[in-house]
């Protein structure tokens, strides 16, 4: 009797201690997670939920492009637990009821597994609700705002709009900006984007001159950025969406001498195209975005986004010759990361799934988009030391990205005089001349 | 406020107005106001991406080209209307034939342009300055458009043998068939006629303004909401219509902010409404 108990206390001590380390240790499940148990199911359906018809189809696409292709390699190399990924797509447009009822019926279809979308934050405050009612996994590749600690079934794999605006702002306060304001469509996103430049801005010694509305039905903005420039600013930041390429067009006609920035959205062609060569300047805050990056991308990141250039191709602006891929990284995550959970736990067990998922850390160089994923208790895939803030640019070979805050490590390469970037232990670094010589010293 | 909000206006107001224009020409001898419209500026959107954007076309070619697809198009928007109106013989079947035909235009346009948003060089890439402000050529060139269109238009109405036939089926549709004038062939000509003019203010805005693959709704409301206040079948309305929403927009959005562009619109839509039920030039019309 004595000796059955040691034998399970040590069998206790053993699983408990094997837990701690899973907990904290990097996951290591290569670029396509591979099958490592078996499930005894046949498929497992993940729903998207996105605007695939409409003049926001580019996203859904772009999502559905890259779920397909990790899907594609899942299943090629023998599934999760041997089931094969299928997709369900349901066309949620530009209309939050339809995408609030396509995640009702999803929400309660028991074969579907994972549930990618809507987009947009105000249409996923709708779907939330049937999720959390119904204890489906989701995962949110196109949500900014809304804080995920409130649902215990929901993931974003954006970056959240706190760690956005906060490294643009500190981006802006090391260019010496003081003033600044913002041009954002009316609605909740550009409601929370106010109140935290208004709370946060003075904290970057920068004044905050308002946000400029603006609707889907404007066919120019620059009545909007002549306001800010005639209260002094030297920024703005601009609109995530494609309606944002009227502001970056607005600054060209006005010239506009300041700084524009966005989110990732300003990795949209739209803006080149209407910005011209005006854009080059602007900054953007991001999860990893190596396409326009002169440096070598990520393991993971090159391999899918290869897959989806080979599968999908990739477009290009007619008149800037700017390019993006024809898909989104960041919602190939939400299937990666479920893979990696499932097999982790080696169950499709969706308590079981989203504990695991809250204890993921994946290291940057694995992940389709090429950023860390580790969600944590706040079940957001990309923590703040996973948001870069880019610098557009144009040469004589064409557009491309340096970044300007290096935040996950220490840059390569040092490009110019003046130049910031960080050691991976977060030192600030400035690059500067010395003798013919380009080199990085100690920032503030 | 400055110069520019006034010329942003007017740039924006001729698109509207060009585009409530080409309902109108529709209008006249159907009394449909068709909701697929606004495909034929995404028609002209999409080919000027083509042509001029991607395979480098000359411009003379590409414009030829133009036209010919609108012409292909309006005879095919004829059927896809008219059919369903003709068999059905509910007064309001052009409703639902309008915004089926509207629905397949931007599926296939979508089919077609995946993550695209059409855009291309200025045809010649020049500011004129004004004071302080400046008028782009192309900018320029879709306020002459709509000029022409209107003075055109107008002549016709009033100069050639199908123009009078317009008029006249647009007076009383039942005593010109009986009179012998050839309603089908005339309908056939607005619809094409409509679609060439909407056609090419898409094909010379689109490097101004944002133009998606699914954006023929966006164009097709601005342009009813101008004939509506101008007066719904008048070409003059059409043109007033057109550029009070497009002045009105650009100078209270400067003046109030962004959200106010949209209710200022809908809000004079409702006074003028109240105050002239017909629109500023429309005259009352028994319904059929």
């Amino acid at each position: 009797m004595f000796k059955k108990k040691v034998i399970i206390a040590a069998l206790a001590a053993t699983a408990l201690f094997g837990t701690a380390v899973t907990a904290t240790a990097a996951d290591n499940p290569g670029l396509v997670p591979k099958k490592v148990w078996n499930s005894k199911a046949d498929k497992i359906k993940v729903g998207l939920i996105a605007p695939m018809t409409g003049i926001f189809a580019v996203l859904g696409k772009s999502q559905q492009a890259s779920l397909q292709v990790v899907a594609d390699q899942i299943n090629a190399a023998g599934g999760i637990g041997g089931a094969k990924i299928e997709l369900v797509i349901r066309d949620g447009g530009l209309d939050p009821v339809a995408s609030a009822n396509h995640a009702k019926e999803l929400a309660g279809d028991s074969s579907i597994n994972l549930v990618v979308g809507p987009s947009i934050s105000a249409f996923y405050q709708g779907a939330a609700v049937a999720y959390e009612a119904a204890k489906k996994l989701n995962c949110q590749p196109a949500v900014a705002a809304l804080d995920f600690t409130d649902y215990k079934y929901g993931f974003r794999s954006q970056d959240f709009y706190k760690d956005t605006l906060t490294a643009l702002m500190t981006v802006l306060e090391k260019k010496k900006i003081k003033k600044f304001g913002m041009i954002y469509e009316a609605g909740p996103t550009g409601t929370d984007f106010d109140a935290y430049f208004t709370a946060q801005g003075s904290k970057y010694g920068l004044t905050y001159l308002g946000w400029e509305k603006i609707t889907s039905t404007a066919t120019s903005h620059n009545a909007e950025l002549q306001k800010l420039i005639d209260k002094g600013a030297e920024a703005v930041n601009i609109s995530n969406n494609a309606y944002g390429a009227y502001t970056a067009k607005a600054a060209k006609e006005l010239k506009f001498k300041g700084i524009l920035m966005g989110g990732s959205g300003a990795q949209n062609i739209a803006f080149h195209e209407t910005g011209g060569d005006d854009f080059a300047g602007t900054l953007m805050a991001a999860p990893n975005y190596q396409w326009p990056l002169r440096s070598t991308w990520q393991p993971g990141y090159k391999a899918h986004t290869d897959a989806v250039v080979k599968a999908y191709g990739f477009n290009t602006g007619v008149k800037s010759g700017a390019t993006s891929p024809n898909g989104t990284a960041i919602a190939a995550d939400c299937l990666y990361a479920y893979a990696v959970a499932a097999n982790k736990v080696r169950s499709l067990d969706t308590i079981k799934v989203r504990n695991a998922m809250e204890t993921l850390d994946i290291p940057a160089k694995m992940t389709p988009s090429g950023v860390r994923i580790h969600p944590g208790p706040e079940h957001n895939l990309y923590q703040s030391d996973g948001i870069n803030v880019y610098e557009w640019r144009k040469d004589a070979k064409g557009w491309y990205t340096m970044e300007v805050n290096g935040i996950n490590r220490q840059a390569a390469a040092c490009p110019e005089v003046g130049w910031l970037a960080k050691t991976a232990s977060g030192k600030a670094l400035v690059c500067a001349k010395v003798g013919s010589k380009l080199v990085y010293k100690a920032g503030n | 406020m400055s110069l520019q909000i006034w010329i942003d206006g007017l740039f924006a107001g001729s698109v509207f107005a060009i585009i409530a224009l080409s309902m109108t020409i529709v209008y006249q001898p159907t009394r449909i106001m068709n909701f697929a419209q606004g495909e034929g500026f995404v028609l002209g959107a999409a080919l000027g991406y083509q042509m001029l954007g991607v395979w480098k076309w000359p411009l003379i070619q590409s414009v030829v080209v133009l036209i010919l697809a609108a012409i292909l198009m309006g005879f095919i928007m004829e059927r896809m209307v008219m059919l369903p109106v003709q068999l059905s013989g509910s007064k309001f079947a052009w409703i639902i034939a309008t915004l089926a035909a509207a629905m397949i235009f931007q599926s296939a346009f979508n089919i077609k342009y995946v993550n695209v948003t059409f855009s291309y060089f200025d045809i010649i890439e020049k500011d004129i300055p004004i004071f302080g402000a400046k008028l782009s050529i192309q900018k320029l060139l879709v306020i002459l458009l709509m000029l022409l269109i209107f003075v055109i238009n107008d002549q016709f109405l009033k100069r050639t043998l199908w123009g009078r036939s317009i008029r006249a089926i647009a007076h009383n549709p039942d005593t010109s068939t009986i009179l012998g004038i050839p309603t089908r062939p005339v309908i056939k000509l607005a619809f094409i006629t409509g679609t060439i003019v909407i056609a090419l203010v898409g094909f010379l805005a689109t490097p101004v303004i944002i133009v998606a693959p699914a954006a023929g709704l966006f164009f097709t409301i601005q342009g009813f909401t101008a004939a509506i206040i101008g007066g719904v079948g008048s070409p003059k309305g059409a043109v007033i219509g057109g550029l009070i929403i497009g002045m009105l927009d650009s100078v209270v959005r400067s003046w109030l902010g962004g959200t106010w562009g949209l209710f200022s619109t809908f809000f004079a839509l409702a006074v003028i409404l109240v105050l002239k039920p017909n629109g500023l030039f429309g005259k009352r019309v028994e319904g059929r």
